[in-house]
């Protein structure tokens, strides 16, 4: 448990877009029960890893917690970067978490199971019960997004591109 | 991992993402975990609220249910309307009325009956008292008597009457073939007053055979035919005052089972108006009632005083 306690953590963190610390440590501790109430179900034999269905887990308790409070994340760029990063990353990160947090639900949770969980499009389609081309479309529309976003903030990081 | 431009992978391939890093995680409390993990799941309010609600529904129901029970079972026992005008549904009481107006027509004419019944017994009365009081006028002495047409009482006594011969009597001079042969038949006895020792058997308070108070006997006996005769007999004496042939004047009679006369035929007579006078005495006699009434021939035998 305490192996997966951080990628649980970082997931819920991305998800919830800094919505307080108290709410994303019950929700983090809300996948891991259920992980342990339902580990017997999980078949080491099967398709899945064991990453992807904990992922998968902690990705259903966030957004029934989202359709129970109907809470939309508050932006708060500079708590949603981790305080330790390097000065020099700083900027960047908060650009990218805010971003990130502007996008749809649907699509931010895709991008993050993407990008910082490393889920192949079969997997995602998985865990958000999608068909693959659909997880492709969302994650097109939310890179799109997130570079047009970044782009304003940082253009220098897009000049050599065209 | 795949390269997918239609993902866009390529997008930000120029960027590096990891520099969003996220804070580390709080150390998690593992005994407090595993102990909420193994705990049962409290039952949710909500749910405990359903199932409040379903018992109170499920409740009211079963008090609903013995009430309609209960009211179903204190109603009244349902009523038979039957039609107006006496028409009734029920094929046992249509059958009841009819009987019973049946019997009441039936009760309707033997009523009729008795009634013409008695007002011949009120006529016969009369007449006997009438034929009383002539007879007593006869037994007066001559000079208090009507004067005797003279061609029609050639008899030495002009007062009484030529004697009738009852054939099942032995008074009157003349005695019937029976009387004289010494038979001894019921009629006889009655009109010789049991005198022969034969006619034990047919007195009264000789035992006879009971028969039902309310049945009627299936015809007429001897005696009942002698005592018919008996009640018109002074009348068919008295015609032979209007003629003067003697002899045996033979009568056939038929009886309805009322009692009373239905035909008289003469079948003999000395004289045509003596057998007319004869029978139409007859017609009045009345005879006691039987079940089927009867015939019979009747001899009187007219002599000479």
């Amino acid at each position: 448990m305490e192996r997966y306690h951080p990628t649980v953590h970082a997931l819920v963190w991305r998800m919830a877009c800094a919505q307080g610390d108290a709410h994303v440590a019950d929700l983090v501790q809300d996948s891991l029960v259920r992980v342990l109430q339902n580990i017997g179900r999980f078949d080491p034999a099967g398709p899945a890893k064991l990453s992807t269905w904990i992922l998968t887990i902690t990705t259903r308790v966030v957004l029934n917690d989202r359709r129970k409070t109907g809470r939309t994340p508050e932006l708060e760029p500079a708590r949603m970067i981790d305080p330790a990063t390097a000065a020099a990353d700083v900027e960047l990160g908060t650009a990218i978490a805010k971003a990130v947090s502007e996008l749809a639900e649907q699509h931010r949770i895709a991008f993050v199971l993407r990008e910082y969980h490393d889920l192949d499009y079969s997997e995602i389609a998985k865990v958000l019960e999608i068909d693959v081309g659909t997880v492709k479309s969302r994650l097109s529309r939310a890179r799109a997004a997130v570079r047009e976003s970044l782009s304003h903030s940082h253009p220098d990081l897009f000049r050599g591109d065209r | 991992m795949t390269h997918d431009e239609e993902a866009g992978d390529d997008l930000l391939a120029a960027i590096d993402l990891d520099t969003w890093r996220v804070p580390p995680p709080v150390a998690a409390h593992r005994p407090a975990s595993l102990v909420r993990a193994l705990t049962p799941a409290a039952v949710p309010r909500k749910r405990r609220l359903g199932w409040w609600i379903a018992g109170a529904v499920a409740f009211n129901a079963a008090l609903i249910a013995i009430l309609l029970v209960v009211l179903r079972s204190a109603e009244p026992a349902p009523v038979v309307t039957l039609p107006a005008g006496g028409k009734t549904t029920d094929a046992e009481v249509q059958a009841l009325l009819r009987k019973l107006e049946a019997e009441r027509a039936e009760m309707e004419a033997k009523l009729a009956e008795v009634n013409r019944l008695l007002t011949l017994i009120e006529e016969l009365n009369k007449r006997i008292k009438e034929y009383e009081e002539r007879d007593r006028m006869r037994t007066l002495p001559p000079n208090k008597q009507q004067p005797k047409q003279p061609d029609r009482q050639p008899s030495p006594d002009p007062v009484g009457p030529a004697p009738v011969v009852d054939p099942f009597s032995d008074r009157g001079g003349a005695k019937s073939n029976n009387a004289t042969s010494g038979s001894c038949d019921e009629v006889s006895c009655v009109l010789q007053n049991y005198e022969n020792g034969c006619c034990d058997k047919y007195r009264k308070d000789h035992p006879q055979p009971k028969r039902p108070v309310n049945q009627l006997p299936e015809g007429l006996d001897r005696t009942s035919i002698s005592n018919g005769i008996a009640s018109v007999k002074h009348v068919v004496s008295q015609c032979d005052d209007g003629s003067t042939a003697k002899g045996k004047v033979k009568v056939k009679v038929t009886v309805a089972p009322s009692g009373l006369v239905t035909n008289v035929i003469v079948e003999s007579a000395p004289d045509a108006k003596l057998g007319a006078c004869v029978a139409a005495a007859v017609q009045r006699a009345v005879f006691i009632k039987t079940q089927q009434g009867g015939s019979f021939s009747y001899p009187f035998v007219f002599t000479s005083p």
